[in-house]
């Protein structure tokens, strides 16, 4: 996906200006992998960038709610 | 119509590391500039949303960016040159406030006695004027201390340069603002509210523009006016006498430079980066004391920035071309 249709399925959970600031440091971290489309002439031959979770991530994000579900009820009481 | 984001991300490309670029702002501008594509066939109000909404999410993705990165790129800034940024700031602000802190009590202590209460304040309506004195004297000692034996690289003619520009600002900031309200402060504390009148306010009292537009009432009715034109020449001495000193930062700072990158032991680099202010407000003091008695021409107050200021660079140009420093070479630090 794209950042913007990130921004656009999190339904307000995700901003326009903080999503890249996110996404890179999440690559960075190797949760999740870019790469650039073919650039379009119409954009001015910048290329967008998608992003997909790799197994690292979903590992991640597996285990965070994993946490979640378990404890949280508990910090919540 | 141009493409949205064109003149943010050639600014970007300039400023920005190769990896930003391609993690923060292409991706960015990229999506903004499709999303713009498609706005502009639903018409201009929504072409103007879009793009509007792209710079915003532009730059708050750059200040996030900023924030995050900033005591990165400030630590290496400072670990520059064998902490040598670091060192000067330290120096300077140390310095400064003593400096400050010195020069402000002996004159409270002359004072006639007053309320216990007052005494605060008037000490607080002095700090300007010594502010204006310490801030070359810091500049000048810690120039002088952490350059000291150092060949005077373009970074580290840079950084003095830096500092030389924020100490002149902060003396101008002071000479426009700070000190004719101190001044004012100090008058109606000693003499009471109802012997000074806001309107009779003396040079001392008058920032920089009000005492040039003073000069210039002046000027304009001296044919009329008995003595005005005097009066405007008496002015005219006093708001260069109050100009000129602004700028003893930044002559002070070269010549401090200049001079001590050929010396790398620490007392008399300390020693001389005193002395170098001090020589050059008994320069001020004497050409005062001279324009007032000879009606020398305003201009003459600008003779110590000029010898100093081309005094250092002379200095500052030889070195360059001399030998390398006299200090073994300096690690950097790791950011």
């Amino acid at each position: 996906m794209y950042g913007l249709e990130l921004v656009a399925a999190s339904d307000g959970e995700l901003k326009r200006g903080t999503v890249y600031v996110t996404l890179g440091r999440m690559e960075e971290k190797g949760y999740i992998a870019s790469r650039l489309e073919d650039p379009p002439p119409a954009t001015g031959g910048l290329p967008r960038r998608m992003y997909a979770v790799t197994a690292l991530g979903r590992q991640v994000r597996d285990t965070w709610q994993f946490v979640v579900e378990r404890f949280a009820p508990g910090f919540s009481q | 119509m141009s493409r949205a984001g064109t003149w943010l991300h050639r600014a970007a490309g300039r400023i920005c590391s190769r990896t930003t670029m391609e993690r923060l702002i292409e991706p960015l501008v990229a999506d903004m500039r499709h999303e713009h594509v498609q706005a502009l066939a639903r018409g201009r109000w929504q072409e103007w949303r879009v793009r509007t909404a792209g710079y915003l999410a532009f730059w708050t993705a750059v200040l996030i960016h900023m924030a995050a990165v900033a005591p990165r790129l400030g630590l290496n800034v400072a670990a520059a040159d064998g902490w040598l940024v670091a060192r000067i700031a330290a120096i300077a602000v140390g310095v400064f406030l003593g400096v400050t802190f010195l020069m402000t009590l002996p004159p409270l202590e002359a004072l006639p006695p007053v309320r216990p209460a007052s005494r605060g304040w008037l000490l607080l309506t002095l700090v300007p004027q010594a502010m204006v004195i310490g801030a070359p004297i810091a500049l000048s000692s810690a120039i002088a201390y952490g350059c000291r034996g150092r060949r005077p690289s373009p970074r580290i003619v840079a950084t003095v340069l830096v500092f030389a520009v924020i100490g002149t600002a902060l003396a101008l900031t002071t000479r426009q603002w700070l000190i004719p309200a101190g001044n004012q402060a100090f008058r109606v504390t000693m003499a009471g509210e109802d012997v000074v009148v806001r309107g009779l306010r003396g040079p001392s009292e008058l920032s920089l523009s009000e005492l040039g537009a003073r000069i210039d009432a002046l000027r304009a009715g001296s044919a009329d006016a008995p003595g005005a034109a005097a009066e405007a020449a008496r002015l005219a001495r006093i708001y260069h006498l109050h100009w000129a000193p602004c700028f003893a930062s930044l002559a002070l700072g070269l010549f401090s430079l200049g001079v001590w990158t050929f010396s790398s032991r620490r007392l008399p680099a300390v020693a001389a980066g005193i002395a170098a202010p001090v020589a050059y407000w008994a320069c001020l003091w004497v050409l005062d004391a001279s324009a007032t008695r000879a009606m020398l021409h305003p201009v003459t107050y600008w003779l110590p920035n000029a010898t100093f200021v081309s005094g250092g660079m002379l200095l500052v140009r030889l070195r360059s071309r001399g030998q390398g420093s006299t200090l073994p070479p300096r690690q950097p630090c790791a950011p």
